[in-house]
């Protein structure tokens, strides 16, 4: 009986460990794809309205979910105007996006890229960076997706057998 | 001045310094009130401008005449600045770097100079700003106090024009006025009073909202151009008096006898230092021969808030010019 609940733990775990791996590539798409439209939104409020970077952090901070309080914290810290550029804060902040864990390289390189190109040039090379930016990213989501139809499910299937050899073999 | 406006200017001032410029203001006692202008240039000495008189600031927060003493301003210095000028966004100021100016919070000026961008030999953009002139803004309540009774007739404002040169304290005056017109007190009622402020020195708006008291029957429309903002305010606003600031180009004059012709009163300033160069002013002259304008206000050149003379359309003096009187409360700046 003992040995029976063990196995049955075991292949619970197993599983979970499958799906939580499954978890993670889906988290970086709605990141991804969050990001996605903080950039569509900057892109619009700075050709239409104009609007400072202050005033877009505020607004984007209540606007999204896992980027809220990383853009709400960016906002607080620029308006501290500590000596230190934009870029050390928006570097510095990364942290706090809800699941930063998930992102991989290239999405960090991306990210810190948009930092270090915010706020210092005029309107139509920001504008122009900014779609630049857009054109990259829908490039990684589109990556991103395909990476988890093909990951996700593996790593789900390969957790639940996995749980299911580890189990045999303690029975 | 109290305590607490001139903490207020200290902190919208020391927000838009570069923290080691800041660092050297902080470490002076300077009397904000006094202080008229901050002067950053690449390589040269910090300079600032109090009471009229010139000061480079010391390497230890003090001031000194001794060139060699002054802190040099470097490139880092200037570029810090503009950053926490432009709220780390460059993009948005662009039509104000075009003007050569922007204004912050407090309706402080920001005058910028460096290398120019020409499309088609017009101005584009700025780049490689080396040069940057803040000018403090000093909010003076009651300073239109000995002039206001001169404008009114029956408890209605005449057409107004008010003349002065440069520095001289017209804004602030225009300023006061808007607010007690609009206000009012004991010996008239308060009027609704549409204002064009194309520079955000009048309400100094953030984000929509004036940080100046321009009283509460008062509309502001922020940064937008005088002309299309007049035609605005009398369609949308129904006001009964229309004040904008340093008015001058033949359009502005256009829309200026189209306010006066739909019964609203009008409330203007101009550059000069005397009615007779206002004249010479191609654009203002027929307004000023058909006596268009029924109060002309003069501040004296060179001296801040001077009332040179106050007369009426036909040239009647009704403050007298030989008696010069400074306006309550601006001398403190």
């Amino acid at each position: 009986m003992l040995k029976l609940l063990g196995a049955c733990l075991v292949l619970l775990g197993s599983s979970g460990l499958g799906w939580y791996a499954a978890g993670r590539y889906a988290a970086r798409i709605h990141i991804l794809e969050e990001l996605e439209q903080a950039l569509q939104f900057l892109y619009g409020e700075i050709e239409y309205a104009g609007c400072d970077m202050a005033e877009l952090l505020g607004q984007l901070a209540l606007r999204g979910q896992l980027f809220s309080a990383f853009f709400a914290q960016m906002q607080s810290k620029i308006l501290l105007y500590d000596g230190n550029p934009f870029s050390y804060h928006w570097r510095q902040n990364l942290t706090a996006v809800t699941g930063y864990e998930t992102l991989q390289r290239e999405d960090l390189e991306l990210l810190c890229a948009i930092g270090d190109n915010l706020g210092n040039m005029d309107r139509q090379t920001q504008l122009h960076t900014i779609q630049i930016f857009r054109k990259r990213l829908g490039e990684i989501v589109v990556q991103a997706r395909r990476e988890y139809r093909a990951k996700a499910k593996v790593s789900g299937v390969i957790g639940v057998t996995a749980g299911l050899f580890l189990a045999i073999i303690l029975i | 001045m109290d305590k607490d406006k001139q903490k207020v200017k200290k902190e919208e001032i020391y927000r838009i310094l570069a923290l080691s410029v800041r660092k050297l203001f902080q470490c002076s006692e300077l009397d904000f009130c006094q202080l008229q202008e901050i002067r950053l240039r690449i390589g040269e000495p910090l300079l600032v401008v109090c009471h009229g008189r010139e000061l480079f600031m010391s390497l230890h927060g003090g001031f000194t005449e001794d060139r060699s003493q002054a802190y040099l301003v470097e490139k880092k210095d200037v570029r810090e600045t503009m950053e926490y000028i432009s709220n780390y966004s460059m993009y948005a100021f662009e039509e104000e770097l075009r003007q050569g100016f922007i204004t912050v919070r407090g309706g402080h000026r920001v005058g910028v100079a460096g290398k120019l961008i020409l499309e088609g030999g017009r101005i584009k953009n700025m780049r490689h700003i080396s040069f940057l002139n803040i000018r403090l803004a000093h909010e003076i309540i009651g300073c239109a106090d000995s002039v206001l009774p001169y404008l009114l007739q029956g408890g209605r404002l005449l057409h107004t024009l008010i003349i002065s040169p440069p520095r001289c304290g017209k804004t602030t005056l225009l300023r006061d006025l808007i607010r007690q017109l609009s206000n009012g007190d004991g010996h008239f009622n308060g009027m609704t009073v549409g204002v064009v402020d194309e520079r955000s020195e009048l309400g100094a708006c953030y984000l929509g909202v004036p940080q100046n008291d321009l009283g509460c029957r008062t509309d502001l429309l922020d940064g937008c151009p005088k002309v299309q903002g007049m035609m605005m305010l009398v369609r949308s606003m129904a006001p009964q008096i229309i004040a904008v600031d340093e008015v001058g180009s033949r359009e502005d004059v256009e829309a200026m006898e189209y306010v006066m012709d739909s019964g609203i009163q009008l409330l203007a300033t101009v550059h000069g230092s005397s009615i007779d160069e206002v004249k010479n002013k191609p654009v203002l002259e027929r307004l000023i021969r058909e006596r268009r304008f029924k109060r002309y206000v003069v501040l004296k050149e060179n001296q801040i808030g001077c009332i040179e003379s106050i007369f009426d359309e036909r040239g009647t003096i009704l403050f007298p010019g030989n008696h010069l009187e400074r306006l309550t409360g601006l001398e403190a700046c």
